[in-house]
């Protein structure tokens, strides 16, 4: 399995490769209306509406401000797409399944973790993402999603939809 | 990087994100600019826009064509300014309203275009861009490659730049400085 290794405060963490569509330098973000607060808001993606998750809050570091030196991480969740504002992107890593350790010993937000990779100079988590959100949070930021969406396209899209 | 630059920053790569990537068609497309002008919408290709800018002052010209509203000193730069609404008919209109400028030019500022409102950027198929109706003022045949099917105007911008009437200014303007 490949995995995407990145840094958040200081830490690294890692997602399968084939859950990144792609990485972006960091662009402003919108609060998002009526969204869990686990949602720092939401980007145009080339006419898409895509939430941005606070990956510090639901792991537990100290909260930020959005900084032009950052990235955003462009997540497959299922038909949906996801963002994580990250650090940095570190670089791909191949891991054999040897070095991926199970989740379970992990008492700290197990829930997240799909398991530990082993690095070359040290150790990442690597984190599933369709256990980011629980299931009431899911539907609430669907729902802000659907009444925000047209809104938002309507604007994104104005001079060609007129 | 200052907070604000920094917010600058953000919010500029959050716009260029968020356009809409180029249509796959087998027709030629570009890439343009549209804004409000008289409640009527206009676009003119990306490649002759420089910048858009706020309109802080606006200086008449004695004996400048119609459509020219005046002069402006944009980041040191004096450009002529032109308003479309001029082009469309002989009214004087209120200058109030027209906030913004579409700085046009292509190795540096040449000429501003009075707009109410900057709408976006989008692709535009030139297959669907069709030839004015006939009965028009000689400088919107000169200037205008089309109408749209959504009827916004297509300004042809390398035309506009080159309008012998917007050289005249281009004495004018050297004078005043």
């Amino acid at each position: 399995m490949n995995v995407l290794v990145f840094e958040v405060a200081g830490r690294r963490f890692a997602v399968p490769a084939s859950d990144v569509q792609e990485l972006v330098r960091a662009v402003a973000i919108v609060p998002l209306p009526g969204a869990p607060p686990i949602v720092e808001g939401v980007i145009d993606l080339r006419g898409t509406i895509v939430a941005v998750l606070d990956f510090r809050a639901r792991f537990g570091l100290p909260p930020d401000a959005l900084d032009p030196a950052q990235q955003l991480l462009i997540l497959v969740d299922g038909a949906r797409r996801v963002v994580f504002r990250i650090d940095r992107a570190l670089g791909l890593e191949s891991a054999n399944d040897e070095s991926i350790a199970a989740a379970a010993p992990i008492a700290v937000g197990s829930r997240l973790v799909a398991g530990v990779v082993a690095l070359a100079d040290g150790l990442a988590v690597i984190h599933d993402v369709r256990s980011f959100l629980d299931q009431s949070e899911q539907s609430s930021l669907e729902g802000a999603l659907r009444a925000a969406a047209p809104l938002a396209l309507a604007q994104a899209h104005d001079a060609a939809h007129r | 990087m200052s907070a604000l630059g920094a917010t600058a920053t953000l919010e500029e790569r959050a716009r260029l994100l968020a356009r809409a990537p180029k249509p796959a068609s087998a027709g030629i497309s570009v890439e343009v600019l549209s804004f409000v002008v008289a409640r009527e919408r206009w676009a003119i290709a990306t490649r002759w826009v420089r910048t858009v800018m706020r309109l802080t002052s606006l200086t008449r010209v004695p004996g400048a064509p119609a459509f020219v509203a005046g002069i402006a000193s944009l980041r040191g730069e004096v450009l002529p300014i032109i308003d479309l609404r001029r082009v469309l008919s002989d009214t004087e209109p209120a200058l109030a309203e027209l906030s913004r400028v579409v700085v046009l030019g292509v190795e540096r500022a040449e000429l501003g275009i009075l707009a109410d409102e900057v709408l976006a950027i989008t692709w535009l198929e030139l297959d669907h861009v069709r030839p004015l109706p006939v009965a028009t003022r000689p400088l919107m045949q000169r200037c205008v490659r089309g109408v749209t099917e959504s009827a916004m105007v297509v300004l042809d911008g390398g035309a506009l730049l080159e309008d012998s009437t917007l050289f005249v200014q281009a004495e004018v303007r050297k004078e005043t400085r």
